[in-house]
């Protein structure tokens, strides 16, 4: 017990009051409640102090008791009985959600096939492309090529290889006529198509000069 | 049901019996059976659990997951229940430890949340703002002026002696039963008790500029 000037202090209020309140009864066999009996100047000032903590005692239950209501106490204990019944279950696995056709399965082989027919029909593409091209190029060699590779000679006539010439020297506009000229007559007729030929106008027969 | 096994006992042996008689079905297997007894004891100490994660937690339904949290747990951990120990004292054990792993991680959260300005207000529920039938609604907001500043000043103490206070004056247990609640001390919770006291005298009269 704590005396201060042969009165009790508040520490040995506080175990006075904590022993009453715990205990349910009102005094005790303890030195303090002995002193409590004896002295009125102690009586009167842990009146103050109970008093004081009787108050935040009740202000702080009561607060709680606003929270805590009736109703929500009902529900609290039916969610905790939830809560027990799902305990002895096991935990429930929540499905992914399904696609309209299943993609994890199978996910690779139809866009493999579409992916190999495509590269295939590229190759196929490619090489049919370049069949084609070098055959109409060995094929028209001849018509193209004449105006790069022959070029008259302006005294003789003969046919001469200028071989890399300027473009600007070489293709002049009088060699470009005579070059457009002598084509449609170098140029390689079928048989077939050799009458329709002859009797269809060239140039030549509009040459005014 | 309930009543029937608690009929004729004192609540702390009635609570006693309850918890072994649970714990005794679960060990045989009838966990319906368990959990229909276990109901006594969460109906017993629903209301008083719900004060102590409150006064912890200063939030509803932070405070309601708490309860929940703990009766679910006390269940589930019965088999480590010893009957030498009060249900009520092992109980509260679980569910103060419950309620400070709750602050430590809203303190941690609240350090990356910037707060609102009006969170302080104390309008936590609707039920609070509903009119009542007692007081006058002076009282009403004298009385939750109290609260505040009471709520701010428990605040402030260390936590064991908030602890130790709030079980002695709140919830009205022995020195011992503390003791047996926060593993201190008779004589340690005796001396944060009064602390606890000392402090919280002179944080709410720090205003009025006298002595309670």
């Amino acid at each position: 017990m704590a005396l201060r000037n042969s009165h009790l202090d508040d520490a040995a209020f506080a175990d006075v009051w904590t022993e009453r309140t715990a205990a349910g009864s009102p005094e005790s066999d303890r030195p303090a409640e002995a002193h409590l009996r004896d002295c009125a100047d102690c009586r009167a000032r842990y009146s103050t102090f109970a008093g004081w903590l009787d108050t935040l005692r009740a202000d702080a239950a009561a607060e709680a008791d606003e929270v805590f209501t009736a109703d929500r106490l009902a529900a609290q204990q039916a969610q905790i009985a939830r809560r027990l019944e799902a305990l002895g279950q096991p935990g429930r696995v929540i499905a992914f959600p399904r696609f309209a056709q299943p993609i994890a399965s199978r996910p690779g082989e139809g866009r493999r096939w579409v992916a190999a027919a495509a590269a295939a029909g590229l190759v196929v593409g490619l090489g049919l492309g370049q069949m084609l091209d070098f055959g109409a190029s060995s094929r028209s060699a001849a018509p193209f090529s004449a105006p790069q590779q022959v070029a008259r000679g302006a005294a003789g006539g003969d046919a001469v290889r200028v071989g890399l010439q300027p473009v600007s020297a070489a293709l002049s506009d009088e060699s470009f006529l005579e070059d457009v000229e002598l084509m449609p007559s170098q140029a390689r007729v079928p048989e077939s198509l050799q009458y329709l030929n002859a009797i269809t106008p060239s140039a030549r027969d509009y040459d005014t000069r | 049901m309930t009543g029937a096994h608690a009929a004729g006992l004192p609540p702390r042996e009635a609570d006693s019996a309850a918890a072994s008689a649970v714990k005794a079905l679960q060990a045989e297997g009838r966990h319906a059976e368990a959990r229909e007894r276990y109901t006594e004891l969460v109906v017993r100490h629903q209301r008083r659990a719900g004060r102590i994660a409150f006064h912890y937690l200063r939030d509803a339904a932070e405070s309601d997951e708490a309860v929940q949290d703990a009766f679910v747990k006390a269940f589930s951990h019965l088999s480590t229940f010893r009957e030498e120990l009060p249900f009520e004292v092992w109980f509260t054990r679980i569910l103060i430890n419950g309620c400070l792993d709750r602050i430590k991680a809203r303190t941690r959260r609240e350090r990356w949340i910037v707060a609102m300005p009006d969170a302080g207000t104390g309008d936590r529920d609707f039920a609070e703002r509903m009119p009542g039938r007692g007081p006058s609604p002076e009282d009403q907001v004298l009385a939750r002026e109290r609260r505040q500043k009471l709520a701010a000043a428990l605040a402030k103490l260390p936590e064991r002696q908030r602890s130790v206070f709030m079980l002695s004056h709140y919830e009205g247990c022995t020195s011992r039963e503390v003791s047996a609640v926060t593993g201190l001390n008779e004589s340690t919770v005796r001396v944060h008790l009064f602390r606890a006291i000392r402090k919280l005298r002179g944080l709410l009269t720090e205003g009025k500029g006298g002595t309670a």
